[in-house]
C-alpha cells in the first residue's frame, strides 16, 4: 500500500466533506440557508512553489474539489473549480477570486506527486455575485 | 505669521474648500477639530491641526490663548461645520476683532428659536414645538414634518403621513429635549446662499433641489438657477430680507431653504454657514464666485466681492443607493469624469465600507457636477455621468 502525507489529508479532507454535506439535516433549530458539500483546495508538487493548475474554459484553475480517493493507491478524481471575478468572468489571479463555480471536469492525479494541500473557505462555493447598483431613480 | 483658525471641517467639500482658500489668499491655517481622521491623514491646506476630545466654548478660549503666545497671529476664527458656526462668530468678535452677527447666527443655529423669531412672518409655517412628554392630543393634520430642533443634514428631519407614523417617530425623538411639528409644506425647494454685509443681504446664488422623499428628505440634485421668474424673484428677495432683518443678522453667511408654494415662499429651515458639499464648487463654476473666500473677506473686516463673473448653468447630480451591504468595488468613475460638460466627479465610501439606502444626507455616496449650454443641458450630463458609476455590492 502506497503511503504519503498527502494522502492522508486527502482522506481526512474527503471526511470532512462527507460530514459537512451531512449538517445541514442535523439541526431541528439552525436554520442553515444554503448546504455545503465542497471544501475547496489547491495543491502544490515537491519541487514548485506555483499551485498545480488545470485547463479550464480558456485559462487555468488552481482550485479543486475531492470527488473521491483510492485509499489504496492514493489514486484522487478531482473535479475542476472555476474560479471567478466578481463580475462573474473566469479569474486569472488570485487577487480576483471572488467565488468558485462546480465543473463536471474531472482529472485523476496521484496524491503522492504533491507535497501541500491549501484549503479555501467553504462559503467560496456558489458565492453570490454581488449586485450591481449605479444612482437610484 | 497671519493665521485663520478654523473650527472643525469635513475631509471635502465646503468646509474644505474655505481652508484651500485661506492657504491661497497667504494665510497660515489652523484646524480645531474632533476629529482623528485630520491626525492620521495629511491635507495639503490644513497647515496645523489641533486635536480635541471635546470642542466647547471653554476649551477653545484656552486653546486659542495659547496659540496668541506663540507667532501666530490670529486674524479670523470661522467655522463651516455645525455646530460650531456660532461659537466661532463669537471667539472671532472676542479675539479678532470681527463684526460677525453671532447672537443672530446662534439664533439661526437653533431650529426652534428661528421659528419662534419668526412665527408672524409671512414665510413661516404651521407649527408646534413640543417636549416628548407634554404631547397634547389635538388632531394634526397630514402629511406633517418632525424635525429635532438641533439637526443638519436632513438628519432627524421626517415626513410623517399617519398618526401612527407620528407616534413611532416621535418616540424616536423624544431622547432630545424638545420636539418640532411642522406642517408640510409642497412646493419647489430651493436653496439660498446668502451673506448680509453692513446689514444688506446679497442673494450670491439660489440652487433648485430634487428631493427624493420617503420617510426622510433627500436631495439628490443641485439645480443652479440662472434665470428666475422675475415676481417670484423679487418675492424671494423681499421675504429674504425681512427675515435676516427679523433675526437681526448684519453681518454673516447664511443659507435659507425655501419652498415656492400656492401661499408664497416659505421658509423650511436657516443655517448658520455656506451649504456644505459641493455647494461652494458649484457656485464657482456657474458665477466665478468663491463663497467660502469671500466669507473668509467677511471675517477678516473686507467687503466681499460678490459681482458674478460669468453666468454658467450648473448641476450636481449625487448617488444614492437601494440596496444594504459591503462595497467590493467602484466601476465606471474615469469614464464619469471624462463624460463631456462634467467639471467634479467625487465618490465617497472606501472599498470595504457597508452602503445602505439614505436614511440621511450621509448616506449619498458622491456626485458628479457638470455645466452646459443649458440648465437642461447640465442636467442631462451630469445624470449621464453619474450613472456611469457603478457600485458592486454584496448584499448583507
Amino acid at each position: 500500500m502506497k503511503k504519503c502525507c498527502i494522502c492522508d489529508e486527502m482522506k481526512a479532507l474527503c471526511n470532512e466533506q462527507k460530514i459537512l454535506s451531512k449538517i445541514v439535516n442535523g439541526f431541528q433549530f439552525v436554520q442553515m440557508t444554503k448546504c455545503y458539500d465542497t471544501i475547496p483546495f489547491m495543491l502544490q508538487s515537491s519541487n514548485e512553489h506555483d499551485y498545480f493548475t488545470a485547463l479550464i474554459d480558456d485559462g487555468t484553475t488552481p482550485y479543486f474539489r475531492l470527488e473521491k480517493i483510492d485509499e489504496a493507491n492514493c489514486c484522487a478524481q478531482l473535479s475542476l473549480l472555476k474560479p471567478v471575478d466578481l463580475k462573474g468572468r473566469l479569474a486569472r489571479t488570485e487577487k480576483d477570486l471572488y467565488a468558485l463555480k462546480k465543473t463536471s471536469h474531472c482529472i485523476h492525479i496521484n496524491a503522492c506527486c504533491f507535497c501541500a494541500i491549501t484549503p479555501l473557505p467553504i462559503n467560496l462555493l456558489d458565492r453570490p455575485l454581488p449586485i450591481i447598483e449605479c444612482k437610484s431613480t | 505669521m497671519e493665521t485663520i483658525l478654523f473650527i472643525g471641517s469635513s475631509t471635502s467639500g465646503s468646509s474644505m474648500d474655505a481652508m484651500e482658500a485661506a492657504d491661497r489668499l497667504g494665510y497660515r491655517t489652523i484646524l480645531m477639530t474632533n476629529r482623528k481622521t485630520f491626525i492620521r491623514n495629511h491635507f495639503l491646506f490644513v497647515h496645523q491641526v489641533i486635536y480635541m476630545d471635546t470642542i466647547d466654548e471653554e476649551n477653545l478660549q484656552k486653546q486659542i490663548n495659547k496659540l496668541l503666545n506663540t507667532e501666530n497671529k490670529l486674524q479670523a476664527i470661522i467655522s463651516f461645520v455645525d455646530p460650531f458656526g456660532s461659537l466661532a462668530a463669537r471667539l472671532s468678535n472676542e479675539f479678532c476683532s470681527s463684526s460677525i452677527s453671532s447672537d443672530a447666527l446662534r439664533i439661526i443655529e437653533d431650529k426652534s428659536a428661528t421659528r419662534k423669531i419668526l412665527r408672524h412672518h409671512s414665510a413661516s409655517c404651521e407649527f408646534e414645538i413640543i417636549n416628548g412628554n407634554q404631547l397634547n392630543q389635538l388632531s394634526r393634520k397630514y402629511p406633517l414634518v418632525l424635525k429635532n430642533p438641533v439637526s443638519n443634514g436632513s438628519k432627524d428631519v421626517y415626513f410623517v403621513e399617519s398618526e401612527e407614523v407620528f407616534n413611532i417617530t416621535l418616540k424616536k425623538l423624544t431622547t432630545q429635549n424638545s420636539v418640532i411639528i411642522e406642517e408640510f409644506i409642497d412646493g419647489d425647494q430651493y436653496v439660498i446662499e446668502v451673506i448680509v454685509y453692513n446689514g444688506i443681504p446679497t442673494l450670491v446664488a439660489v440652487i433648485k433641489q430634487e428631493i427624493a422623499l420617503e420617510y426622510t428628505f433627500i436631495v439628490t440634485g443641485y439645480e443652479v438657477v440662472i434665470q428666475m421668474d422675475e415676481t417670484i424673484y423679487r418675492d424671494l428677495r423681499i421675504s429674504i430680507i425681512s427675515i435676516l432683518e427679523e433675526i437681526g443678522l448684519q453681518y454673516g453667511a447664511c443659507h435659507l431653504e425655501m419652498r415656492h408654494s400656492s401661499r408664497g415662499w416659505k421658509l423650511i429651515e436657516i443655517n448658520p454657514r455656506i451649504s456644505g458639499g459641493a455647494m461652494n464648487r458649484m457656485i464657482n463654476e456657474a458665477f466665478g464666485i468663491n463663497l467660502v473666500q469671500e466669507t473668509i473677506k467677511l471675517y477678516l473686516g473686507e467687503e466681499p466681492d460678490l459681482v458674478r463673473k460669468n453666468c454658467q448653468p450648473v448641476y450636481t447630480s449625487f448617488i444614492t443607493i437601494n440596496s444594504y451591504g459591503v462595497l467590493l468595488e467602484i466601476e465606471g468613475v474615469e469614464k464619469a469624469a471624462s463624460s463631456s460638460g462634467v467639471v467634479a466627479i467625487h465618490v465617497k465610501p472606501e472599498i470595504g465600507t457597508i452602503v445602505m439606502p439614505p436614511i440621511s444626507m450621509a448616506q449619498r455616496y458622491g456626485y458628479a457636477m457638470a455645466v452646459g449650454e443649458t440648465s437642461v443641458e447640465a442636467k442631462e450630463r451630469a445624470e449621464y455621468a453619474v450613472r456611469s458609476i457603478k457600485f458592486y455590492i454584496e448584499l448583507i
